[in-house]
């Protein structure tokens, strides 16, 4: 066990991708320990990506790849200023909220970050916003886009824990709005005191054309939480809706799109997927090992023996995931980690979904802490600025998240009420 | 190495990738057109997505090395001096290289137990499903070669000037 785990990260050190790096540690421990033929590795790896839940994975990207081509993040963003742009700050509660609208169309953070933020930040630069400040709040509004359904994170957690990914998509809705709201606030007091200006004044006639310019393209959530929700789509088939909807939206009604751009986002689509389900299969052969090691039964007696309070546990949960989060990389820590925690919640009488949810909420905020923060890194990218500009600003704003976290860590109806209600 | 013919090699794996991706896409629609619209749901239309999904992912898990885009952390190493990164890159690299080497390995052998099973619904060979991850390997050794090799003259000629 220390062998695995240890060669996992001195590997993880050396810079060594993290797909590798998990593959080595279990190819190592086969070698070492194992009585079975070397076929098992090649047999896990292919297996453990053979899922239809999985397919949604590059659909949701191509859905979010589609939008963005066809320019409809700037319909999103207009309406989202007609909404609150009179607030004090109002760019940066744009910002959050344009955040939570593409969040609720793309299923990934950092596609959420550049799409949002290219168009945003220069504009906030502009009206005299701090650099370091627009890009932390970019990096946590982002990273939403995995709490707001749909959600890849979620559909890995619900494929490698069997929990449906209906429930988490309708648990998350709930905690990734609140977190959104805590942003806002933080947002709100910064602005006051560096007298960031309020956008132009409210008007109900503004309000109503930017929301029949973004009518269309607000309409692909809905189709995806209706579909899922009624029971017509399994997630999958609602990503491949979702893409039809959108090529359909970007070739023939906003006429953004043109056929030749086809290939390339689809040749990005495959890329991007080819990273992502490489660590899932070289985790899965990780999986398979900790399963015949009886590693999670040995891991929740561990736990059990510091604490068996329910609050307790779920708090040092929380603490070990964010320990993590600050240097590992969500997918891995999903796949190696939560399976191995899931057990132990649910045999202390948490719903899966309930845990599931508090865990996408905690790696949101892991992607926004340095020094392995996708989302921030993604953000400072976008806005050409620093990590080291980010760090004054981002520990307020992951503050905030925390204070969300606490709040979906310890009242599970935040989660469950959506779900409960609406699939039995 | 003849350049012109890796240019080609990744302009095929790209095109394939195209066309593995727009087939997921493709299929995966059609099982909602046929299932609700048509309400005569196809037999193949779960397992072959499936399938094209696994290559998908282990060529473009290829193609991404050449790129370098696998995620990894250099953090910890930004620290060093340059002339010990360029040695522990080159190391970490040789590890890699040994790792999918392994992946070849033990894919031919489930590629050989698998040849002649087949799949439930199309009747497919599951060989050809397990061929993935060692063709994939493979050529994903194959551009790490390219790089360990570039590295190792980059090396020399430093040590020389």
């Amino acid at each position: 066990m220390i062998a695995l785990v240890g060669s996992f990260f001195l590997a993880v050190v050396l810079g060594i991708p993290i797909s590798v790096a998990i593959g080595v540690a279990s190819v190592l421990y086969l070698l070492l320990y194992g009585s079975v033929s070397l076929a098992v590795i090649a047999q896990q790896m292919t297996i453990g990506i053979d899922s239809f839940p999985l397919l949604a994975i590059p659909l949701f990207l191509l859905a979010g790849q589609l939008m963005s081509e066809a320019n409809i993040t700037e319909r999103i963003i207009g309406f989202a200023n007609a909404l609150v742009g009179r607030i004090a700050g109002g760019l940066a509660m744009v910002l959050v909220i344009s955040c939570m609208f593409f969040g609720a169309i793309s299923g990934s953070g950092v596609a959420d970050v550049t799409a949002i933020g290219s168009l945003m930040l220069p504009a906030m630069d502009r009206q005299g916003y701090k650099k370091g400040l627009s890009c932390s709040l970019l990096g946590c509004a982002g990273s939403l886009g995995t709490v707001i359904p749909p959600s890849i994170v979620m559909i890995i957690l619900g494929v490698t824990t069997g929990t449906s990914i209906g429930k988490l998509y309708l648990g998350g809705f709930i905690p990734g709005v609140f977190t959104g709201l805590c942003l806002m606030a933080l947002a709100w007091v910064y602005a006051k005191r560096m007298n960031l200006p309020p956008g132009d004044p409210f008007s109900l006639r503004k309000v109503g054309t930017s929301f029949r310019q973004a009518f269309l393209s607000l309409l692909t959530p809905v189709i995806i939480i209706g579909g899922i929700v009624t029971g017509v789509f399994t997630a999958t088939e609602a990503a491949a809706a979702a893409s039809a909807y959108a090529l359909v939206l970007g070739l023939c009604v906003y006429r953004t799109l043109t056929l030749r751009q086809l290939p390339s986002i689809f040749l990005r689509v495959a890329e991007t997927t080819g990273i992502i389900l490489f660590i899932i299969s070289a985790a899965a052969l990780f999986g398979w090992i900790l399963a015949a090691e009886q590693i999670p039964q040995k891991m929740a007696e561990f736990f059990l023996g510091i604490t068996n309070n329910y609050y307790a546990l779920l708090l040092l949960i929380n603490v070990l995931l964010l320990i993590l989060g600050t240097f590992m990389e969500t997918i891995a820590i999903i796949i190696i980690v939560v399976p191995v925690l899931m057990p132990l919640v649910t045999s202390l009488g948490m719903d899966p979904v309930h845990f599931g949810v508090m865990v996408t909420v905690n790696m949101a905020i892991g992607a926004n802490t340095p020094p392995v923060g996708v989302d921030l890194i993604a953000a400072c990218k976008v806005g050409r600025t620093t990590l080291d500009e980010a760090m004054p600003y981002i520990w307020p704003f992951v503050g905030a998240m925390t204070v969300a976290l606490a709040f979906v860590t310890f009242i599970p109806q935040v989660v469950t009420l959506l779900p409960n209600a609406f699939m039995k | 190495m003849d350049s012109t013919l890796i240019r080609r090699l990744t302009y095929g794996i790209e095109r394939v990738l195209i066309v593995l991706s727009m087939g997921i896409a493709l299929v995966v629609f059609l099982q909602v057109v046929f299932r609700y619209v048509l309400r005569q749901p196809l037999f193949w239309s779960e397992e072959l997505p499936r399938y094209l999904l696994i290559w998908m992912s282990f060529l473009a898990a290829a193609l991404a090395q050449k790129t370098e885009a696998h995620i990894n952390i250099t953090l910890c190493l930004t620290w060093l001096p340059r002339r010990t990164q360029r040695w522990i890159h080159l190391a970490a690299n040789l590890v890699i290289l040994a790792f999918l080497g392994v992946l070849v390995y033990s894919g031919s052998l489930v590629v050989n137990i698998t040849a002649h099973h087949r799949s439930t619904a199309l009747q497919l060979p599951m060989g050809l499903v397990y061929a993935a991850l060692p063709v994939g390997a493979l050529l994903m050794m194959l551009y790490l070669l390219l790089q360990i090799l570039q590295e190792l003259q980059a090396l020399r000629t430093r040590e020389a000037a």
